[in-house]
């Protein structure tokens, strides 16, 4: 029993029914992006004007990737036309390097691009106390560049740069966590207390554990605030480390508040600068720090979570909306991406369902691929889009 | 499906037709995927000139301001229309030469144009909130 | 030719085949054969229609008695299977005497169990049953062919859906119960309830992705998989299976009814996927698509005292534009599949041709159509202006033309036939007055004025379930009568049937009817002790009882339901046996078939050379002209995509 149509064309609708099934699929593909592209248009026009982020990818890896997807799309249509004409190598071949650029395209994101983004600090100061930090904000003489008038009355409000973390592996995942009142922490280290039943107490010791993990972060901070004799300094000395973030280098537009380059969105000055070299000595925010390995004495830029927008840690979706619709989006197209590759390894391999094909139903292999290839090509359409919304404009 | 690989009804399983296909096409490969190299050439192209124009701030010169000006585009907003503007027909490249559209059949055309329709009623929802608000209940309001 | 040697091997393979046994689980459990796909899809639905229905019937004696405990055993069963999140022991205290003591539902309880109903009702319930159940075992046999055209993407789209059971029914019993925010889970709220990191009613830590929020989320992305890879085959299916000489005008009205159903949920369920993957991105990983900036829930806290913090800049309103950009056209994923079960058994019990077929496959296009242009108008109370809602109260008006149209059509198709009243009958004709009431109730919702003060009452309420119970699920109780011995080779009891549909349209018009005055009134539905306390000087004593009205008749409709039941099982077994293969003398393809059909459906090959609905034809020498039987006079017909194999 055979269902008809599956190989060649049915003849009054000229299609095969995997043509017809993965067009109806794409279909279903234009909406799900349309979807996630809708959201991204509400979450960038519901963004307070210039808030939206610019400058935070790079542009010449994303140019990079784009260029491998595009040939990847070539190669696709390569190997099909070889394939039709009976030449099993060049049809190999091509699809190995459709498959191949599809995992180098892969490699870049989750390997420098998605990383590269873990390891940055970036936080919004509310908008009340930007003045405390006007020295790395420059809101005062806000460059005034023609065409962008809009922007005067919108204060600059983000701080980016990188934590200590060579010294203090836990800064990153300490910055993320949100300002903690002392009653909350004294709430946390009571649970348990009044406990006599022994079952209960292990439940809420294990609580009590999972909070402290998760509001103090730092092991020995933890274990200093267990001990049954907390000295109330120590307590205050941990609750302010706890509450506040020790920047030790800056992005360059925190580092040059002043330049007018900062309004161009296109022209946002990159790389970072440590905090000794901007001859803030004199700032109130600004203290000096003691390396434990090197014995050096470093300046840091010290931020008060209460003057920030909640989110603030590593640039991840949490910061703010472009970073939720830009690793939503990538994400799910690296997804695609995924899926093709497999695909394509799976017809590239010489096995019954994949290049075997070939010799035994040459015309059932062409439709694979010529299906697989349609695929492809949605993938690479979408990200004609991607690239342009998030890397450049 | 390409006029390569629309297979005629009458014709049946078979070697000895392949075999009669493969002959009928060796040595043409360079000109079957000369469009295909060519519209791959221009998507790098498109793509260059993508992100150099993005470098170029349209907003600065008065002759963009006033261009733009007349369609209610100002400041950032002329960039990104014409990235987009580009991003579209570099997105028509791939669909009409990769994808074969320009051969397809009513068939994949029906319900893609519906779709289309209905992804720009998507692409849209933000005037829904935008357009009309009534003061105090916009989502703008922070 | 490729499709006539297809059926020719089709007509010699089929008896091969019936030698080869599969096994029970190729046969039973992992088969691609889409009738048993079919099957497993009807009784995982029916399954799921019980147990949604079941926690409604909780809710109505909370409803109906002000919160009131459970009577000792049942609530003492419940409270062991939902836990401590959902029921609780409370002893009402009257004047220093314990009147009452039991295990009540929690205020938590009432909004789990008023979500999970919405959810599996709609997304569990009817449409795998009325779509995926009735459309994978009738429709390629309706059209003529052997399979769906991808059987194992079939396959793959039921087990996906088991996945999503799975979630479903898993997160009842995480610490915080089920998803808690309405079927719709409308954040910020859903954002905040069953929130990571908080205690549950017995102490447990909720976990960070096993709460029921986070799950229900996983399930719906599941769910929306399987509908996709449905809607894939269905329409390839009907697109390039349909047998030679089926033209598009001969297609049996139920098959338009599935095509126009798997294009909306092709088009309309990706957004609601796309929103689903945003509310993932909130709950676990904590961004802000749908938090407003300076969103500060002060009830809602973490086992710290902590409110959930967010960076905000979201839009609970973008939820809402995606969620109802599905859930609208959803609506008539429910009811096309019903009116289209409707059709067939109207036309073969009035045993005359349905009134209207081709206006009728025109109304349906436009119905879909339209469907995707109105979803705003479940969003009234937003903050819309006037001039967006006009757009939407001229559009959803507009979209009443089509309907009546469809049930005009049907109505009319009652005049001057010789029904016969047999079970399936009953119900097909009590949806057309339920239908029409469901219906012209909601003309007055699609007036921005009215839905204001509507908004949330019981009268929205009474609307919907008026087109969804005694509308779809009528057509399914229809469905199943009908299509029941072409599966099973047995008749189901005609005197238990009876019994089973008079029951249930008086005790489902006594619960729903009395709805419309409470309303009207104010009722709101989300009072879980049915406005008893809080609201009863805004809606008056009168109103709060007739709770106990409603209440007593959905019991009475749960009660009722145990006769089908049984009737459902215990055909299976002693029912009457089929007397033919068309038990019904009908004339669309599915009755050409042995009983019940195996593996490859037909086992000659079928031609098709009239029209769907041929009863009656003037000169014939019966009342039915099956579609496959060839014209007496007439040649084959030229306009065929293949020629039959006899003339090949």
């Amino acid at each position: 029993m055979e269902i008809p149509y599956t190989v060649r064309p049915r003849p009054d609708t000229g299609l095969s029914n995997p043509k017809l099934g993965i067009w109806l699929f794409l279909a279903s593909e234009v909406m799900l992006f349309g979807g996630l592209f809708a959201g991204y248009i509400f979450m960038r026009l519901g963004a307070e004007p210039w808030m939206w982020p610019h400058g935070w990818l790079n542009v010449p890896v994303g140019t990079f990737n784009t260029f491998v997807l595009i040939a990847s799309s070539v190669t696709v249509i390569l190997s099909w036309e070889s394939l039709k004409m009976r030449k099993y190598k060049a049809f190999r071949s091509w699809l190995a390097a459709t498959w191949i650029c599809g995992f180098a395209f892969l490699t870049i994101k989750l390997s420098y691009e998605w990383p590269a983004k873990f390891h940055h600090f970036g936080a919004y100061v509310q908008k009340g106390a930007a003045h405390k930090y006007e020295a790395i904000l420059g809101n005062e003489n806000q460059g005034d560049v023609k065409g962008h008038e809009a922007r005067k009355g919108y204060p600059r409000l983000f701080i980016g740069g990188h934590l200590d973390t060579e010294t203090d592996k836990f800064a990153m995942a300490s910055a993320g966590v949100p300002y903690v009142q002392e009653a909350a922490l004294d709430g946390v280290l009571a649970i348990g207390k009044d406990e006599n039943n022994p079952a209960k107490l292990a439940n809420l010791l294990k609580i009590k554990d999972a909070m402290l993990k998760k509001l103090v972060v730092r092991d020995e901070d933890i274990a200093a605030l267990k001990a049954p004799n907390l000295d109330p300094q120590k307590k205050a000395t941990i609750l302010h480390r706890m509450n506040t973030i020790s920047i030790h280098a800056v992005d360059a537009e925190n580092a040059k508040p002043y330049d007018p380059d900062n309004d161009k969105a296109h022209f946002m000055p990159r790389g970072q600068i440590v905090i000794s070299e901007l001859g803030l000595k004199d700032n109130p925010n600004v203290h000096a720090v003691k390396n434990a390995e090197t014995g050096k004495e470093d300046q840091h830029f010290i931020v008060d979570k209460r003057d920030l927008v909640a989110g603030h840690g590593p640039l991840i979706p949490k910061l703010n909306t472009y970073l939720a619709t830009y690793f939503m989006i990538t994400g799910l197209h690296g997804l695609h991406v995924l899926g093709g590759c497999l695909v394509f390894i799976y017809f590239w391999l010489p096995i019954k369902g994949g290049a075997k094909l070939f010799h035994t139903n040459h015309q059932q292999l062409c439709n694979r691929i010529e299906v697989s290839g349609l695929f492809w090509h949605l993938v690479d359409l979408i990200w004609i889009f991607v690239f342009p919304i998030f890397y450049l404009l | 499906m390409s006029e390569h690989t629309a297979t005629k009804p009458t014709e049946t399983h078979g070697h000895a037709h392949d075999e009669h296909s493969h002959e009928e096409h060796h040595g043409s490969m360079l000109s079957h995927v000369k469009p295909y190299l060519i519209i791959g050439a221009a998507l790098f192209v498109f793509t260059l000139i993508t992100v150099g124009l993005s470098y170029f701030d349209f907003a600065e010169y008065s002759l963009f301001r006033k261009l733009f000006g007349i369609i209610g585009v100002h400041g950032m907003g002329i960039n990104i229309t014409v990235g987009l503007i580009v991003a579209t027909f570099k997105v028509c490249l791939v669909g009409a030469w990769f994808m074969h559209l320009k051969q397809e059949g009513s068939t994949i055309w029906k319900p893609l144009g519906l779709t289309l329709f209905f992804c720009f009623c998507l692409l849209m929802l933000f005037l829904l909130a935008h357009s009309d608000p009534i003061p105090s209940t916009s989502f703008t309001q922070h | 030719m490729a499709h006539a040697a297809d059926h020719e091997k089709d007509a010699h393979g089929h008896d091969d085949h019936a030698h080869h046994d599969p096994g029970f689980w190729k046969k039973w459990v992992f088969t691609t054969d889409h009738k048993m796909i079919g099957i497993q899809y009807a009784v995982t639905g029916l399954a799921f229609l019980l147990f949604g229905f079941g926690l409604m019937m909780v809710m109505r004696w909370s409803i109906a008695h002000g919160a009131a405990p459970l009577p000792n055993a049942l609530g003492g069963m419940l409270h062991a299977f939902f836990g401590d999140d959902v029921f609780k022991w409370t002893e009402v205290v009257k004047d220093g005497v314990v009147t009452a003591k039991g295990w009540a539902l929690t205020q938590t309880g009432y909004n789990v169990f008023g979500a999970m109903h919405g959810t599996i009702m709609v997304f569990f319930g009817i449409v795998p049953i009325a779509f995926a159940g009735f459309g994978n075992f009738v429709m390629p046999l309706q059209i003529g062919a052997i399979d769906m055209a991808f059987p194992r993407i079939n396959m793959a789209s039921f087990w996906s859906f088991f996945i999503s059971c799975i979630f479903m029914i898993w997160s009842f019993f995480v610490p915080g119960s089920a998803a808690q925010s309405g079927w719709t889970n409308y954040p910020p709220l859903a954002g905040a309830a069953n929130m990571p990191g908080s205690l549950s009613a017995s102490g447990e830590l909720l976990g960070h992705w096993t709460n029921g929020g986070t799950l229900w989320l996983l399930g719906m992305v599941f769910n929306i998989t399987s509908s996709l890879l449905g809607s894939v085959n269905f329409i390839t299916t009907i697109v390039q299976l349909r047998a030679p000489g089926m033209t598009w005008g001969r297609l049996p009205f139920f098959c338009w009814a599935q095509f126009i159903t798997a294009y909306l949920l092709l088009l309309a369920f990706p957004p609601l996927e796309s929103a689903a993957v945003m509310n993932l991105f909130d709950r676990v990983f904590g961004s802000s698509f749908f938090m407003p900036s300076g969103l500060n829930i002060t009830l809602i806290h973490d086992a710290a005292g902590n409110v959930p913090t967010y960076s905000g800049g979201g839009s609970p309103i973008l939820w809402q534009h995606l969620f109802w950009f599905l859930a609208h056209p959803e609506v008539y994923v429910l009811i096309l599949p019903g009116i289209g079960m409707i059709t067939e058994i109207i036309a073969c019990n009035t045993r005359k041709p349905i009134w209207g077929y081709k206006a009728m496959v025109g109304a349906i296009f436009v119905l879909a159509f339209l469907s995707f242009i109105v979803w705003a108008h479940h969003m009234y109370m937003t903050g819309m202006g006037p001039k967006v809602s006009a757009f939407f109260q001229t559009t959803t008006i507009l979209i009443s033309v089509p309907s009546v149209i469809l049930l005009t059509a049907l109505l009319l198709s009652l005049w001057g036939g010789s029904i016969r009243f047999n079970t399936p009958m009953l119900f097909a004709t009590a949806f057309l007055p339920m239908f029409g009431i469901g219906g012209l109730t909601g003309i007055p919702l699609a007036f921005n004025a009215v839905d204001l003060y509507m908004h949330d009452t019981y009268y929205v309420i009474a609307h919907f379930h008026y087109v969804i119970a005694p509308g779809t699920i009528f057509a399914i109780f229809a469905g199943v009568y009908h299509w029941y011995p072409k599966a099973t080779g047995r008749m189901m009891s005609e005197f238990l049937g009876k019994l089973h549909f008079w029951g249930s349209l008086i005790a489902i018009n006594c619960l729903f009817a009395p709805m419309f005055i409470q309303g009207m009134a104010g009722m709101h539905r989300r009072w879980y002790d049915g406005g008893a306390a809080a609201y009863v000087s805004t809606v008056g004593q009168n109103m709060v009882d007739w709770n106990i009205t409603i209440s007593k008749a959905a019991w009475w409709l749960g009660a009722i339901q145990l006769i089908f039941v049984f009737n459902f099982c215990w055909s299976m077994i002693r029912g009457r046996k089929v007397p033919s293969d068309n038990p019904w003398h009908a004339t669309t393809l599915e009755w050409d078939t042995p009983t019940p059909p195996p593996h490859g459906n037909f086992i000659k090959d079928i031609v098709v050379y009239r029209g769907p609905y041929e009863y009656s034809v003037p000169g014939a020498d019966k009342d039915y002209s099956p579609q496959s039987e060839p014209p007496t006079n007439t040649p084959p017909p030229a306009h065929a995509p293949v020629a039959a194999p006899a003339h090949a």
